[in-house]
């Protein structure tokens, strides 16, 4: 409960776009894209700022869940971490240009991986024999035991190889689960049978860059 | 006889695409429809698919254990008579939530059971957090309201506590000095007493579960591991296993063996708390429970003096006292340690009191050499009265409130202009210009010590209250208006003489004497009756103290520093309930004329 009862509150939209959700959106920012949003919030319009993480925030909160390990949590868990990712990018997000509807939020999941690598690290670097529960230290987290360290490595190494279209369309439909006409919208592809089609590509190509990664590791 | 058939550029795609749509794949028919050459990048499709299915399940996952809880945010939620504003942060058995309590209005924490499997053990605990808590009040321990159970949801609601844990505080700025871990000590001891003067243990008292409030108090968290004496402490564990409640690196080592937890188990903890802040280490460590247990039996253990071997000899030897792995060697209560930490600081403080003074006579001399031209705010008097303390707008100075929680008071403060034509209350961002007249009226529920400092922008302050040869001195009385500056019959006023930056006005009040704070207070220097004063900025171990007791929010400066910027909330238009040190800020735009 104690680190429960932290107060993050640095600004109305990024202590959490949910409590924002007691206001009613402003119909013309939930009808923009995401594109649209960025560029509103960026000429500093709060509203559309707001809209822009209430969008984002709770698929990132889902593809955040089970990244971090148990021993790197310290007093936080995932919420945690993507609230403070997103805290990181607000001052970030004027000299930010996304191509399409889906850069900002590989850009958002980027901060977010990024923050929660910064987290275990800070964890690994703490002194040896430290211990938040009873759980080692070395433990991994609930991915890496679902998937296995390595593969999901190569995973990992495979998914930078990608362009970012082929990157976004896999992220989008197989880490955040994200409906065929959201991943279109996304990709600005023209159809739902065309979101399908790029999804499916990019997981061909991921399995080749995956072959490859591991050829050139053993 | 079967067919071989050619090879299928596009059943990659095909797969690929069951993937997405989590549909059953053939695999072995893949394979033999892609070819050989393509086995390498089936079999790392069948790696996707499982970390597909893992994304999925993980999804699933969440939504079992938290129900609705994407839907628990279509506005506006609510549990009872709160409207749930923000999600404050999760631990193992709910979620903790700003809420707004709309009978009473205004904000609370709110600490929600998840409604998972472990809903019976999380009920069970919640309520007997609140059933614990609510038989102890004391400034440094948190303040249960109540505790209830809603559409199949326990809820447990209390004070909102604005400030961060001392486990973070620690992560930002890097281990604690010995005066402020003995500080924060200082303050643990009493709500420890206090727990155990009410009858109870605390069970898991960590840095984790000890917050700094913004202002400064330091408060005493979560009783989730919490005993009743009565109920535990004279009888074994029934199933005659060792009491693991709490966290391993806190537990002292003669729970490991099963013996009953006692308080002197607490005080063990609250000596590891405090090797920890100082340390960022754990005087016995492991990396598993049964580790730290093993570590324990061959009292293998780490000294703080081998960590820290700056530290005064004497905070090493009261942190290491309460680390005895014989309770019958450690503090036997909270208040013995209190005693120690006292003697500690006071023996301290003297010595830190010299240093201090000799930094202020040093700045002094290098602003009076530069000949600072007067600075903005003159001590001054002026033979026009202004109306008398009790005649001060009654819309201006809201009613206190009748009464307050045990260990809490109530205060109102504001700054006035007083002009010809009247009075009026100024407000964060308000600007001043030279000749503006300015007074701070103020009235406290109990007798408060009260220290008001002005600092500029570039960290040059000096004390405006308390001043020798006024009328009120600390403790400021309870129960009416005071009026300061205090001149008796002749009105005094703080006048600003000149124009530049911002005029940041500190208001720090506490109800229990801070000799630490008389001492750093009187070596700023103090405006002069109808004499300019020069002000200097406060020495970096005055700052230094104000942190500690203050709990500031960032981490210190290396040189100097600001008090405006370590201390923010704005002071309020309206009366506040506070507990121990209140501090405030009031920030003047006062730009030169163009």
């Amino acid at each position: 409960m104690a680190a429960a009862i932290l107060t993050f509150e640095p600004a109305v939209f990024m202590a959490d776009s949910r409590s924002d959700r007691r206001k009613a959106p402003v119909a013309a920012a939930s009808a923009l894209t995401s594109v649209e949003l960025l560029a509103r919030a960026q000429s500093g319009d709060e509203v559309a700022l707001n809209e822009l993480f209430a969008r984002y925030l709770p698929r990132l909160r889902k593809w955040a869940h089970g990244r971090l390990p148990l021993f790197a949590r310290g007093g936080l868990d995932t919420h945690d971490m993507v609230q403070d990712a997103i805290a990181r990018v607000v001052p970030r997000l004027v000299s930010f240009e996304p191509l399409h509807d889906g850069g900002f939020y590989g850009y958002l999941r980027t901060t977010v991986q990024h923050r929660i690598q910064d987290q275990i690290n800070w964890a690994k670097r703490r002194p040896t024999g430290v211990l938040e529960s009873d759980r080692p230290a070395d433990e991994p987290s609930p991915i890496e035991k679902a998937i296995g360290v390595e593969t999901l490595e190569r995973y990992e190494a495979a998914l930078q190889r990608l362009s970012q279209v082929d990157r976004e369309a896999v992220v989008l439909r197989i880490e955040l689960g994200l409906p065929y006409p959201e991943v279109a919208q996304a990709l600005g592809k023209p159809s739902v049978a065309a979101a399908h089609v790029a999804v499916s590509r990019a997981l061909v190509k991921l399995a080749k860059e995956m072959d490859l990664v591991k050829r050139s590791r053993s | 006889m079967s067919s071989v058939p050619a090879p299928d550029p596009d059943v990659l795609d095909s797969a690929a695409g069951s993937i997405s749509d989590d549909a059953p794949v053939e695999w072995e028919q893949v394979a033999h429809q892609a070819g050989a050459a393509s086995d390498a990048v089936v079999d790392q499709l069948r790696q996707l698919e499982r970390i597909a299915k893992f994304y999925r399940e993980s999804d699933e996952r969440q939504a079992a254990d938290a129900p609705g809880r994407e839907e628990e945010w279509s506005d506006p939620r609510t549990w009872a008579h709160f409207l749930i504003l923000d999600r404050l942060g999760g631990g193992a058995f709910g979620d903790v939530y700003r809420a707004h309590d709309t009978k009473l209005q205004c904000d609370i924490a709110l600490k929600l059971m998840r409604s998972d499997g472990e809903s019976r053990i999380s009920r069970s605990r919640v309520l007997k957090e609140a059933r614990l808590l609510a038989r102890v009040r004391h400034a440094n321990v948190v303040t249960v309201y109540g505790a209830d159970e809603v559409d199949g949801r326990v809820g447990l609601w209390m004070e909102l506590v604005r400030g961060t844990t001392l486990e973070h505080l620690l992560e930002r700025q890097g281990p604690f000095g010995a005066r402020e871990a003995s500080l924060i000590g200082l303050d643990l001891c009493r709500a420890i007493a206090a727990v155990h003067r009410a009858g109870l243990l605390h069970g898991d008292i960590k840095a984790h579960n000890v917050m700094r409030e913004e202002g400064g108090r330091t408060v005493l968290m979560d009783f989730g591991a919490g005993k009743d004496l009565d109920q535990d402490i004279l009888r074994p564990n029934i199933h005659g296993t060792a009491d693991f409640a709490g966290t391993p690196l806190y537990l002292a080592p003669e729970v490991f063996t099963g013996s009953p937890r006692t308080k002197v188990a607490d005080v063990y903890s609250l000596a590891v708390l405090l090797f920890h802040l100082v340390s960022n280490r754990y005087p016995v460590e492991g990396q598993t429970r049964a580790a730290i247990e093993e570590a324990h039996q061959h009292k293998t253990r780490t000294h703080l003096r081998d960590l820290r071997p700056d530290l005064p000899e004497e905070f090493v030897n009261l942190v290491e006292r309460g680390l005895d792995p014989d309770p019958q060697q450690r503090f036997q209560t909270a208040g013995a340690v209190e005693i120690a930490f006292a003697r500690f600081l006071g023996t301290s403080s003297e010595n830190q009191r010299v240093h201090s003074l000799r930094a202020v006579s040093v700045a002094l001399a290098a602003v009076v050499a530069a000949v600072i031209v007067g600075a903005p705010i003159y001590w001054f008097t002026s033979g026009q009265r202004i109306a008398p303390v009790a005649s001060a707008p009654v819309a201006a100075v809201p009613a206190l409130p009748a009464t307050t929680a045990p260990g809490s008071y109530s205060i109102d403060a504001g700054l006035y202009r007083v002009s010809d034509a009247g009075e009026s209350k100024l407000r964060p961002g308000d600007r001043v210009t030279p000749g503006d007249r300015l007074a701070l009226q103020i009235e406290v529920s109990q007798p408060a010590h009260l220290y008001i400092v002005n600092e500029d922008d570039n960290g040059e302050s000096y004390l405006l209250f308390p001043l020798p040869n006024q009328n009120v001195t600390n403790p400021i009385p309870a129960g009416h208006p005071v009026r300061l500056p205090a001149g008796g019959d002749t009105p005094l006023y703080w006048t600003v003489t000149s124009a530049g930056g911002r005029e940041h006005f500190l208001i720090f009040a506490t109800p229990e004497p801070l000799p630490a704070f008389d001492r750093m207070f009187a070596s700023l220097p103090h405006p002069q009756l109808n004499a300019p004063v020069v002000a200097s900025p406060l020495s970096a171990e005055a700052v230094g103290l104000l942190r500690g007791v203050g709990g500031l929010a960032k981490s210190p400066r290396p040189t100097g520093s600001k008090l405006a910027e370590q201390f923010t909330t704005p002071l309020l238009q309206t009366a506040e309930t506070a507990n121990g040190l209140w501090v405030r800020q009031i920030t003047l735009e006062n730009p030169r004329s163009k």
